[in-house]
C-alpha cells in the first residue's frame, strides 16, 4: 500500500543495511531499476532472479536469512504463479508484483497470504513496490494488539496482521488487551472487536484513550454489529478508525497501514524535535521537558541526583582562530565523544546550544557524578579533532550540582552553572561541584 | 499549554472569553461542572438557562448573537423539545446535551440541523461536551473543498459542514479542485466524489498526492459504488478515509474531525522541529 509523496519519498527514510531480498523478475529494466533502488533508497542487499530456474537454484545454494521477495507473478517458466508457491514453500514472505490484475489473480494471491501486491499498470508502480517493501520490513518492528473473543474471528485477523509482518500480541477479552497493554509497552495499535463478554470494545476505547492520546497509539474498531450507529460511536469515543464486517482484507489492511504511517510521522517528527541539529544529541528543549520528569521521580523514590553543565574552554578563541566550520567540527566531535560515553546510561545528554552542554545524573549525587564527570573532563582532553592540517586538542570545564529538594529546574541549572563559573576560574580544565567545595572546606 | 483531549482534539490553549454562549440546563449537577470547566479551558462565561422561561428572556434582553447554545431536548416549562425547537427555529447552532437516547430520537434530533448530541451517560460527558465546543469555536481555522460533479450532493455536504462551522469551498469538477487547491493553500482537507466525469477521486487524489503530501492535506473520499475494492484502492492511491454513501452525519462528522486533528498534531510537531 504505497502512500505517494508521503515522508520518506525524498529516499531519507531508514535503512536496512545487511538485510536480503529476492527480487524474482524476469523484465531486465524492471529488474535492473528495482536492485538499483532497493540498494540505494533501503540498504538492503538483493538476489535477482529472472526465472523459476533461477530461483529454485539461489533457494538451493542457500535458502537461508532472506527477509522477504518480490515476486512478478508470470514468468516464462512459471505462467501461473509457481515462482510465488516457491517462496512460501520456503517460509520467505512475499510481496506480489504483477501486471495482471483480475478478481480471481487477487483471490489467488490473497489465499497465499502475501505481504501485498502491487500492481504494475501505472507510473508510479516502482514507487510504490519500493515503498511497500519499506513498509514490510518496518512492520516488523511494530507490535500490534488484536482483542477478540471469538477464537476463529480474532485468527482471520492475527492472520493478516502476521502477513503484514506486524509483531502480534492476542487478548480474548477487553480484561487481557488492558492487562496487554500493560505487558508490551511497545504496543502502538489496537485493533479490537466489539462485542466481547466482560467488556465491550467501545468500552476498552474510552478506557484507553484514558491513557493514550492518538499520537501514541492507535484504536481500530472492528464488528459485525449491524447497529449504523456504532462506528460513529467509536470514533467519538476516540477510535482512529472503524470496520464492519464483513470486510474487504486489502482495505482493513489499507486502513492499518494509513495508521501506522500516521504514527511513524509523528515519531520522525517528534524525534526531530528533541534533536539538535548539528551534533545529533538531545537538545535543550528535549532536556526541559523530559530533564524535570526524571528528577521529580528521583525526588518522589527519595533518591539524589545530581546536574551538570559542561563548557568547552576558550571556544570562542577558537572560532576566531580557525574559523566557524572548525568551530563545528570541534563540537561534533566533543558531542560525539560524550555521547559514547554516555551511550546505554540513564544519564540524559544534551547540547544546550553554543559551546554548552548537560547532563542529568539520575540516582547519584554530587560526590559520585563529580567523580564521573572527571573522567570525562579527562577523556575529552585526550580527544584530537582534525582541522585543515593540523589536531586540535580541546579541554572542557563542569559544574556539577546536587538535586536534593523540590525547586524549579532551572534553579538546578543555575546551580550548576555557579559551580562551572567556579571551575572556570579556578583555572579551566576542571570538575567543580558543591561535593568538591564541602571537600576543600574539611582540609 | 496544548493538550489532546479524549477524541483525539488538540486544545491549543486558546481562550474565547468573548463568545456569548447559552447553557439550557435545568440540573444544578451539570450546569456548575459545565460552567466551571468552559471557565477553566476557555474563560468562557456561560449564561445558564434553567427553565423555558429564562431561555426566551436570554435571547430577548441583549442583541449581542448568541454564537453556540448547549441544550438539554427538555426543560422545565418545555417538557416536549420545545426549548430545541425554539433554538433551531431562530438558527442558534445548538450541541444538545441529553440523558435520553434511543435512535428514534436521534434520527429526530439529526433532522434538525443540530451541530452534534453528546449523551450524559458516562464519566466523560462533560470532557466530551468540553471538546464538542472547542471543535465548535476552532473549526472556522480549517479550510475544507468539497469536489462533486452533482449540485445536490455538493450543496448537502457544503450546509453540512458550514454548519459545524468550517470553511468551505466546493468544487464541481477535478479540474476546478486542482485549480482552487492551487489558489488556496490554506485547504486542510479535501472531501471527494469517486465518480465525475473528467477526473475520478482516484485520479484526483494520484495528482494531488504527487506533490502534496498528507502532512499538508488529508483526503476523504466518498462514494456511492458497490465495488468494495474501491476503498482499498482509493487508499492506496494516497486517500486517508473512504467512505461509502448513505453515511450518517456523525459518522461523516467523526471522521473529518479526525483526520483534521492527525493534521493540526502533525502540523503542531513540524512547528515544534522547525523552532528546535
Amino acid at each position: 500500500m504505497a502512500f505517494q509523496a508521503d515522508f520518506n519519498r525524498d529516499g531519507s527514510g531508514p535503512r536496512f543495511g545487511g538485510q536480503k531480498i529476492l527480487l524474482i523478475e524476469d523484465s531486465r529494466m524492471f529488474s535492473a531499476v528495482l536492485c538499483h533502488r532497493f540498494q540505494t533508497e533501503l540498504g538492503l542487499n538483493v538476489k535477482s532472479c529472472s526465472s523459476l530456474k533461477a530461483l529454485q537454484d539461489a533457494l538451493a545454494q542457500d535458502g537461508q536469512g532472506y527477509t522477504m521477495a518480490v515476486v512478478d507473478l508470470n514468468l516464462p517458466d512459471s505462467p501461473y504463479g509457481e515462482a510465488l508457491d516457491c517462496t512460501i514453500e520456503h517460509n520467505i514472505p512475499a510481496i506480489v508484483f504483477t501486471a495482471t490484475f483480475d478478481i480471481a489473480t487477487r483471490n489467488r494471491i490473497l489465499e497465499r497470504n502475501v505481504i501485498d501486491y502491487v500492481l504494475k499498470d501505472n507510473e508510479f508502480a516502482l514507487d510504490n513496490l519500493v515503498a511497500t517493501v519499506r513498509r514490510a520490513i518496518l512492520n516488523r518492528k511494530m507490535r500490534v494488539l488484536v482483542a477478540d473473543d471469538v477464537p476463529s474471528a480474532r485468527q482471520v485477523l492475527v492472520d493478516l496482521l502476521k502477513a503484514q509482518q506486524y509483531m502480534v500480541v492476542e487478548a480474548t477479552s477487553g480484561l487481557e488487551a488492558l492487562a496487554a497493554l500493560e505487558a508490551y509497552s511497545d504496543i502502538e495499535l489496537v485493533v479490537t472487536d466489539h462485542h466481547m463478554p466482560d467488556m465491550t470494545g467501545y468500552e476498552l476505547t474510552r478506557r484507553i484513550r484514558h491513557r493514550f492520546g492518538s499520537d501514541r497509539m492507535r484504536v481500530i474498531g472492528i464488528s459485525s454489529s449491524n447497529d449504523r450507529l456504532l462506528s460513529a460511536s467509536f470514533l467519538k469515543a476516540g477510535a482512529s478508525d472503524f470496520v464492519y464486517r464483513p470486510f474487504v482484507a486489502e482495505e482493513l489492511q489499507c486502513r492499518i497501514a494509513n495508521n501506522v504511517e500516521t504514527l511513524t510521522q509523528m515519531k520522525q517528527l517528534r524525534a526531530a524535535a528533541a534533536c539538535d541539529y548539528l551534533t545529533g544529541l538531545h537538545n535543550r528543549r528535549y532536556f526541559y521537558d523530559y530533564g524535570p520528569k526524571v528528577v521529580n521521580e528521583c525526588l518522589r523514590q527519595k533518591s539524589l541526583s545530581s546536574v551538570a553543565i559542561l563548557d568547552i574552554d576558550h571556544f570562542k578563541r577558537l572560532n576566531d582562530t580557525y574559523g566557524h566550520e572548525i568551530g563545528d567540527e570541534v563540537l561534533k566531535a566533543v558531542a560525539n565523544r560524550l555521547a559514547v560515553i554516555f551511550e546505554g546510561s540513564d544519564n540524559l545528554l544534551s547540547r544546550l546550544g553554543g559551546e554548552e552542554f548537560a547532563i542529568l545524573f539520575p540516582m547519584m549525587d554530587s560526590a559520585a557524578a563529580t567523580k564521573l564527570c572527571d573522567e570525562v573532563r579527562s577523556d575529552i582532553s585526550r580527544l584530537k579533532v582534525a582541522a585543515d592540517d593540523e589536531e586540535l586538542s580541546v579541554t572542557i570545564s563542569i559544574g556539577v550540582a546536587e538535586i536534593s529538594g523540590y525547586e524549579t529546574f532551572e534553579n538546578y541549572l543555575n546551580a550548576a552553572d555557579q559551580f562551572l563559573y567556579m571551575a572556570k576560574h579556578k583555572g579551566r580544565n576542571q570538575v567543580y561541584s558543591d561535593a568538591r567545595m564541602t571537600e576543600e572546606a574539611a582540609q | 499549554m496544548s493538550f489532546l483531549g479524549i477524541s483525539g482534539m488538540q486544545y491549543s490553549g486558546e481562550m474565547f472569553a468573548g463568545a456569548r454562549i447559552i447553557l439550557a440546563e435545568d440540573s444544578n449537577v451539570f450546569t456548575s461542572m459545565i460552567s466551571k470547566r468552559l471557565k477553566e479551558l476557555f474563560d468562557i462565561d456561560v449564561e445558564i438557562c434553567r427553565n423555558f422561561d429564562d431561555l426566551q428572556l436570554a435571547y430577548d434582553k441583549s442583541s449581542e448573537p448568541i454564537m453556540l447554545a448547549i441544550s438539554n431536548i427538555n426543560l422545565p416549562g418545555a417538557e416536549k423539545g420545545e426549548a430545541l425547537e425554539y433554538l433551531v427555529d431562530l438558527s442558534i447552532p445548538t450541541i444538545v446535551f441529553t440523558g435520553t437516547f434511543h435512535e428514534g430520537l436521534r434520527d429526530e434530533l439529526m433532522s434538525k440541523d443540530i451541530v452534534d448530541y453528546i449523551l450524559k451517560d458516562n464519566i466523560f460527558a462533560v470532557d466530551l461536551l468540553a471538546e464538542a465546543i472547542c471543535r465548535f469555536l476552532t473549526n472556522k481555522r480549517h479550510h475544507v473543498l468539497i469536489v462533486d460533479d452533482s449540485a445536490t450532493a455538493r450543496a448537502l455536504l457544503s450546509s453540512r459542514l458550514k454548519r459545524y462551522n468550517f470553511r468551505v469551498s466546493v468544487a464541481e469538477s477535478g479540474a476546478k479542485a486542482l485549480e482552487i487547491l492551487r489558489a488556496n493553500r490554506d485547504i486542510g482537507l479535501m472531501v471527494t466524489d469517486y465518480n465525475m466525469p473528467d477526473i475520478d477521486g482516484f485520479e484526483l487524489t494520484r495528482r494531488i498526492r504527487s506533490n502534496i503530501g498528507s502532512h499538508q492535506l488529508r483526503i476523504i473520499g466518498v462514494s456511492s459504488s458497490s465495488n468494495r475494492l474501491l476503498s482499498a484502492r482509493f487508499l492506496k492511491a494516497g486517500g486517508n478515509d473512504f467512505m461509502l454513501r448513505p453515511f450518517i452525519d456523525e459518522e461523516f462528522y467523526c471522521r473529518v474531525n479526525q483526520n483534521l486533528d492527525t493534521l493540526l498534531q502533525i502540523q503542531t510537531m513540524k512547528r515544534e522541529r522547525a523552532v528546535a
